[in-house]
């Protein structure tokens, strides 16, 4: 409870910290991390990390655990999971591009980048009222909207998460293609790694420059542009490192 | 935590759930295997990350594969559950929350 206090206290918590003296919760949810041996004083009882989001009820609508113990969900990703929107947090960075037809937007769900903590890098594409772009599946001699975030040393990149789609049937062609209108936001994971922030190193490197590749081909049912590729050039900070709470 | 408690909005409500005292409790079957440290340098962990104690530390040491035990699915309701929070009181968690949206964060330490 003192440390629970201190620690709230010393980083400024605005949030409950619960204290499951015993583990007795962590065993109920069965959450207990067993690759410790029961006879470990010191560490038996700690959970694997991980975190919910519940909904209204107390139903589990999302959740995060990662294998790796000092992998973590980052706070803007949680809140906007938990929010169900995608917002843009203050002190993120964002870049921006625009054509004659549509806006892309492109920002971090966090203020930096932290070790293995793992944020989202969204891409906010908007298309104009009575126009679309395409998503898979498509016949060939379509093109679906992608979204490349480019590997960079210290940067992990995962899968880009796109939405649904809806579809649209062209009879004249007759076919019936996939495709998104108005705003379509496109969330791709990312996390630092240990290749530029390490325990008892000095930062290589205060910011990342990761590159954007947006491609798509805007149409409405009368005419189609050419597909065209946008690069966004986006620079993420990188947090130091901090020392637990002693 | 570097920058502090984030801006949270009014309909969520976060809780964390930090550990502190251990003690023995109802063995529980172990299915899980640890991932292995480098062998050349068994500070360093499979992710690359470098501690100056032995990835094989109890507390660094981590699952091989994903399909680790993760408590309640998506769908399912959360236990109930009652601690004590950071000023000695003790809080219900789905009462406290008064019908709205949480998150709950499972984690180690407050101190380690």
């Amino acid at each position: 409870m003192e440390d629970l206090a201190k620690f709230s206290e010393d980083y400024g918590i605005g949030f409950t910290l619960l204290s499951d003296e015993g583990s007795r919760v962590i065993q109920t949810l069965g959450i207990l991390n067993t690759l410790i041996a029961e006879d470990d004083e010191r560490f038996y009882g700690i959970p694997f990390p991980g975190t919910y989001i519940v909904d209204g009820d107390g139903v589990v609508t999302e959740k995060f655990f990662n294998r790796h113990y000092a992998t973590r969900t980052s706070a803007g990703t949680l809140l906007d999971k938990a929010v169900g929107r995608v917002l843009i947090h203050d002190g993120a960075f964002v870049a921006r591009r625009a054509d004659s037809a549509v806006r892309i937007t492109s920002f971090l769900a966090d203020e930096d980048l932290k070790l293995e903590v793992r944020s989202t890098l969204y891409t906010r594409i908007e298309v104009p009222d009575g126009f679309h772009i395409y998503g898979a599946p498509l016949p060939e001699g379509f093109f679906a909207t992608t979204v490349h975030v480019q590997e960079v040393k210290g940067l992990r990149v995962g899968e880009a998460q796109y939405p649904p789609t809806v579809p649209l049937r062209f009879e004249e062609l007759d076919v019936t293609l996939s495709i998104y209108e108005g705003v379509v936001e496109i969330a791709v994971p990312v996390t630092a790694t240990a290749d530029v922030l390490n325990w008892g190193a000095e930062r290589e490197t205060m910011m990342l420059e990761v590159p954007v590749i947006v491609r798509y081909q805007i149409c409405s049912e009368e005419v189609c542009y050419l597909p065209r590729t946008v690069e966004l050039s986006m620079e993420l900070d990188l947090a130091e490192l901090q020392l637990p709470n002693r | 935590m570097r920058d502090g408690t984030p801006r949270v909005p009014a309909c969520l409500w976060l809780a964390g759930v930090v550990l502190l005292a251990l003690s023995a409790a109802a063995a529980q079957p172990s299915r899980v295997t640890a991932a292995l440290p480098d062998p050349d340098d068994e500070r360093i962990d499979e992710y690359g990350i470098s501690v100056p104690i032995s990835a094989n530390h109890p507390g660094r040491r981590f699952p091989a594969e994903e399909n680790f035990p993760s408590g309640p699915a998506i769908g399912e309701r959360l236990p109930d559950f009652r601690l004590a929070n950071q000023y000695g009181e003790l809080v219900e968690f789905h009462a406290s929350r008064k019908g709205r949206k949480a998150a709950i964060i499972f984690y180690r330490s407050a101190v380690w």
